[in-house]
């Protein structure tokens, strides 16, 4: 089994938390539940073999980190992030403002941990009318971002889809590093 | 002598995990399970990451941790949720225990309850909250906008391709002042001058939230968020345009409050941290009487207090009993480390700044002066305040108003001053380096807190203090110290004074095994060098030990082997350091140059 850490970012309040109690609990809920400090969970994901043939069944222990939103001192962040292997960077579809910030979160990551692997969650899908479909290739296409998924924590649409996606590139990853 | 707070908690005590060097627990507190993320994995021979997960991820600074290249590794704030009990925090600090020989040096890890301040951060934080949770429904109301015309809150405005109000719900009327027929067939321009009107919009337009000015009939401009979008397209050809509208009046006073809170907040954060540390006063000898008779007189009043004594003294917790007798201790005292603060942002840090100020200003920020509005702040190294913050402090101590970096409203406020040095700031004055009428000022009440080689008939009773307080966390039980030892801890002439005391002590007890604390135990520095050292300044001491450290990292200030992190400071504190001490990078290595 290989154990992986990995940090959820994004501002405040655009569903860090509901993703991963979505995806670690399988509940939602409406209620704001402010996060202070830092909370970790864990969830075993057992990765089907991908085409590549590299992540065949192989188990994964994701150690996962609830950060505070917002910014605060680099100092106190970069302590939290080291050692990550990945980031799931979220933004809010419906606030995007929180669309602006993702680049300087996955920056912030990046350069704390240069190999980190990033995923991006486009958060309450549910709530967004127009089609998000552009703002994904956008993303898409920025250079070190594995995947691009549009979630709702609320109806659970891409939650699993995120959390494997970063999983397999994390994997890909040790996969390459073994290698060598 | 004063008991130090303590409280029942049974979760109170620190308990400690020793390591073997592939992270596999050889010995632990009977309670260090209760702690844990997953208690039972918790066990003699068992990998610690299973039940502390926060350490997946932290191999390699634990490595540098057993190595000796870096003193500890923190993690702090972590939260626990057990199944059966109540939700607590936990800090955990792994630090090096060296054994008799290099392949017998272990890790330790301690593991301390911190809930008492982290609850205290949650509560402040749940105030701002409400005002999220409030964002967050208005967003999703816009999902059904069109069904709720008038009851929505927010402005709606249905104009023609060509710009003519057609229709209007009630906010906006409210917001205007205007009526519904003095607003239909009228320009949009009427009430938001800054519009400007577009034709052939073709069905793909639509715009992002944009700020602008709303003026009503009595000429007052209101700032309004607008959502525009294209209306009935048909063949690509726009029929109109539905403006919503959001007052952003009360969302502002809400993202500065938020802002103050998130201050407040990382200042929670830097009080935990240096709580940890912090015990009761403890006093016997007729000059700290002295002292503490000054201390309960002048805390009753609102002078600015100037306190002044060497590095390790206590004169953190001088300010801090001065906060606790006064008027204001049940409101916040909010400490600056003037040396601490990288010397571009003294001044937004202590006044905070607007938005877009300066390069990297993203958000306005509250500032620590108006953080302690109604309560006490506590300027500890005040004789590193550089010369134009310097100016800006002797206004607001002279009651007068004060403006962010980059603002232009003024801010007044009440909050009491307590200032702390090590330096001579009369010798500073004469340097030119510190501003004579900011030392006069300050200088208002002077408390001189002397050092400890001043006052060692104190040391036992601090001894005894700190045997108890220590016995708690590393989970000992020393109670006394051989007659031998005291005698030794007494001449000592302790340069880092209580700190240094507290920390021999500390060290001692983590190696003790019996009742009684010995000679051999306390890991005093070697009194040769003490006088050979004696004589030279403080800043020349200062000066070669930089040096030496430098040197052992190769000329290296940041990452896990840098100067910085085995000194203990930031790099931006070295770099400052080595700047005022003169000490500059010639070639490969560091010089002190003139
Ligand atoms: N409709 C909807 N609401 C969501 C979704 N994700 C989170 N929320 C809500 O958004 C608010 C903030 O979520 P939270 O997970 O606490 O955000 P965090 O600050 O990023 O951890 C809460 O009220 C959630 O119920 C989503 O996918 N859809
Ligand atoms: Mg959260």
């Amino acid at each position: 089994m290989i154990l992986a850490k990995i940090c959820v970012l994004g501002e405040v309040s655009v569903g860090k938390t509901s993703l991963i109690r979505r995806f670690v609990d399988r509940s939602f809920s409406d209620a704001y539940l402010t996060t202070v400090g830092v909370k970790i969970s864990r969830k075993l994901v057992r990765l089907e073999p991908d085409p590549s043939g590299i992540a065949a069944d192989t188990d994964l222990q994701l150690v996962i980190w609830d950060l505070e939103g917002g910014h605060n001192s680099i100092d106190l962040s970069s302590t939290y992030l080291k050692g990550a292997r990945g980031a799931i960077v979220v933004g809010d579809l419906t606030r995007s403002s929180t669309l602006d910030q993702l680049q300087e979160h996955i920056d912030r990551f990046r350069y704390v941990n240069p190999q980190g692997r990033v995923v991006i969650a486009l958060n309450k899908s549910d709530l967004q009318t127009g089609a998000a479909g552009a703002i994904v290739d956008r993303w898409n296409d920025v250079a070190g971002v594995a995947k691009t998924i549009c979630t709702s924590a609320k109806t659970g649409k891409g939650v699993d889809e995120l959390f494997t996606a970063l999983g397999m590139s994390i994997l890909q990853d040790t996969g390459n590093a073994a290698e060598h | 002598m004063p008991q130090s707070t303590e409280t029942a908690l049974h979760r109170q005590a620190v308990v400690y995990i020793m390591l073997d060097s592939s992270l596999c627990i050889t010995e632990m507190s009977e309670e260090a399970p209760l702690w844990a993320d997953d208690p039972r994995s918790v066990q003699v021979g068992n990998d610690i990451r299973l039940g502390f997960p926060e350490l997946v991820g932290a191999e390699a600074d634990l490595q540098a941790v057993l190595e000796g290249n870096r003193p500890s590794l923190i993690i702090s704030g972590i939260s626990r949720i057990p199944h059966d009990a109540a939700p607590f925090f936990v800090t955990v600090t792994v630090t090096l225990y060296r054994g008799a020989s290099r392949s017998m040096d272990t890790l330790v890890l301690m593991v301390e309850d911190v809930s008492k301040w982290m609850d205290e951060i949650q509560r402040r934080t749940q105030m701002s909250n409400d005002a999220i949770a409030l964002a967050n429904a208005m967003t999703a109301s816009k999902v059904f906008i069109e069904n709720i015309f008038d009851a929505i809150a927010d402005m709606l405005i249905v104009t023609s391709a060509n710009g003519i109000i057609n229709a209007v719900n009630r906010a906006t009327l409210t917001l205007t002042e205007y009526t519904s027929t003095e607003l239909i067939d009228q320009p949009i321009t009427l009430i938001l001058p800054g519009e400007q009107l577009r034709e052939g919009f073709t069905i793909s337009w639509q715009s992002a939230p944009t700020e602008f000015r709303c003026v009503s009939k009595s000429g007052e401009s209101i700032p309004v968020s607008f959502t525009r979008a294209p209306l009935d397209t048909e063949g690509h050809v726009l029929r109109g345009v539905v403006y919503l509208g959001r007052d952003l009046r009360e969302q502002k006073q809400a993202a500065a409050r938020i802002s103050k809170l998130e201050t407040e907040n990382l200042s929670l954060h830097e009080v935990l941290r240096t709580n940890q540390d912090t015990t009761d006063i403890v006093w016997s000898s007729p000059v700290m009487n002295t002292l503490m008779e000054n201390l309960s007189k002048v805390a009753a009043t609102d002078t600015t207090v100037l306190i002044t004594g060497e590095t390790g003294t206590g004169k953190e917790l001088v300010a801090r009993a001065i906060h606790n007798l006064s008027s204001r201790s049940k409101t916040m005292l909010v400490t600056v480390n003037c040396a601490a603060l990288p010397e571009g942002l003294v001044e937004s840090e202590l006044f905070g700044h607007e938005k877009g100020s300066f390069t990297g200003a993203l958000q306005k920020r509250t500032g620590r002066f108006e953080l302690a509005d109604g309560g006490t702040i506590f300027l500890d190294e005040i004789g590193e305040l550089p010369m134009a913050t310097q100016a800006k402090l002797l206004r607001v101590l002279q009651g007068e108003e004060f403006e962010r970096v980059g603002g232009t409203h003024p801010v007044r406020i009440n909050t009491r001053v307590i200032a702390a040095t090590n330096r001579d700031l009369a010798a500073q004055v004469r340097e030119g380096r510190f501003r004579e009428d900011l030392l006069f000022r300050l200088n208002v009440f002077p408390l001189h807190v002397p050092p400890l080689r001043e006052r060692p008939e104190e040391i036992p009773l601090l001894v005894e203090h700190f045997l108890r307080l220590f016995s708690r966390r590393t989970n000992k039980h020393v109670t006394s110290v051989d007659p031998k030892a005291m005698r030794k801890l007494m001449q000592y002439s302790w340069p880092g004074n209580v700190r240094e005391l507290a920390n021999v002590i500390e060290r001692a007890m983590i190696v003790c095994d019996g009742q009684t604390l010995t000679e051999s135990k306390l890991a005093l520095v070697d009194v040769s060098r003490q006088t050979e050292a004696a004589g030279t300044s403080f800043d020349e001491m200062a000066r070669q030990h930089l040096l030496r450290t430098l040197e052992e990292c190769g000329g290296v200030i940041e990452g896990p082997r840098g100067a910085a992190a085995i000194l203990g400071l930031k790099p931006a504190t070295l770099r400052s350091r080595l700047r005022k001490l003169g000490i500059e990078r010639v070639g490969g290595g560091f010089r002190y140059t003139s």
